[in-house]
């Protein structure tokens, strides 16, 4: 638990993943809204719409149904470096909600592409959880796509 | 952390209306009625999932008087994602290691003239 008084900028998580896939495919999969659309959701919700404009300082706007529950995610770029490097702010259309800040950077390691997430600034120790918990069911929506491509792959 | 709590933790999570229901107040809270409004299942219902992730010690619910918001609760929803990491990265490294294993063989094939063209 956080000390009590603890700030809100200590309150950040971290969630790191490799996927089976190149730098190239992973960067198009977090900077593409048609590619985005497919993934960047927790597993209990599917993607309603999706739309950004991909330049430092250009909005971007998502919708997500949460069993029958829309919930909306707004923010703007901060930094694009493409194949290594991005960072977005996120704010939650809910009264209250803060403005965090999710950064996201790219590694290629052989192969894979290995992936590290964070994201700071969260109100509490329970949404940063709720956040990590998100994060980690996204990222394996992205590494089943990845590997539902490899499998049409070696089919094909 | 007692295995029992983890046993009700995953238990709690088993269902995507509970799961949907989290999802949503890592967003935000929300009192019983807002979280029942769009589910479009009855005010009971809604409250009997909300016991199970409140006796798994998922959610809290604060003491307003009036409006007693739905909230997420980190230690249970943390211990559950740890114990799944762990078994993730276990994976992870295997594979890591079949992957340098099939490169070796492959070298060991080239060497030795052995691939087919």
């Amino acid at each position: 638990m956080a000390a009590p008084g603890s700030s809100p900028a200590a309150l950040a998580i971290a969630v790191t993943r490799a996927f089976d896939a190149p730098l190239g495919l992973v960067w198009r999969a977090w900077t593409d809204p048609e590619v985005l659309g497919e993934w960047l959701c927790p597993e209990a919700c599917t993607v309603v719409s999706l739309a950004g404009d991909l330049r430092v300082g250009g909005a971007y706007r998502e919708t997500m149904r949460c069993g029958e529950d829309d919930l909306t995610v707004t923010g703007r770029y901060l930094e694009i470096v493409p194949e290594r490097r991005l960072v977005f702010t996120h704010r939650w259309e809910e009264p209250g909600a803060p403005e965090t800040v999710v950064t996201v950077e790219l590694r290629a390691r052989g192969g894979r592409t290995e992936v590290t997430l964070t994201q700071r600034g969260f109100a509490s120790e329970a949404s940063a959880e709720g956040h990590r918990a998100g994060w980690a069911s996204a990222l394996e929506n992205l590494a089943n796509r990845f590997a539902g491509m490899a499998a049409a792959n070696t089919r094909g | 952390m007692t295995a029992d709590t983890l046993s009700l933790t995953f238990a709690a999570l088993s269902d995507p209306t509970r799961r949907a229901i989290l999802t949503r107040l890592a967003a935000g809270e929300r009192s019983v009625t807002e979280l029942a409004k769009p589910f479009k299942i009855s005010l009971p219902a809604v409250t009997k999932h909300l016991k199970v992730l409140q006796r798994a010690g998922l959610i809290s619910q604060g003491r307003e008087a009036q409006r007693r918001p739905c909230k997420l609760e980190a230690a249970p929803l943390k211990d559950a994602a740890d114990w799944v990491e762990q078994y993730r990265q276990f994976w992870d490294e295997r594979l890591d290691r079949l992957e340098d294993y099939l490169r070796e063989v492959q070298e060991e094939e080239k060497r030795h003239g052995r691939s087919r063209k």
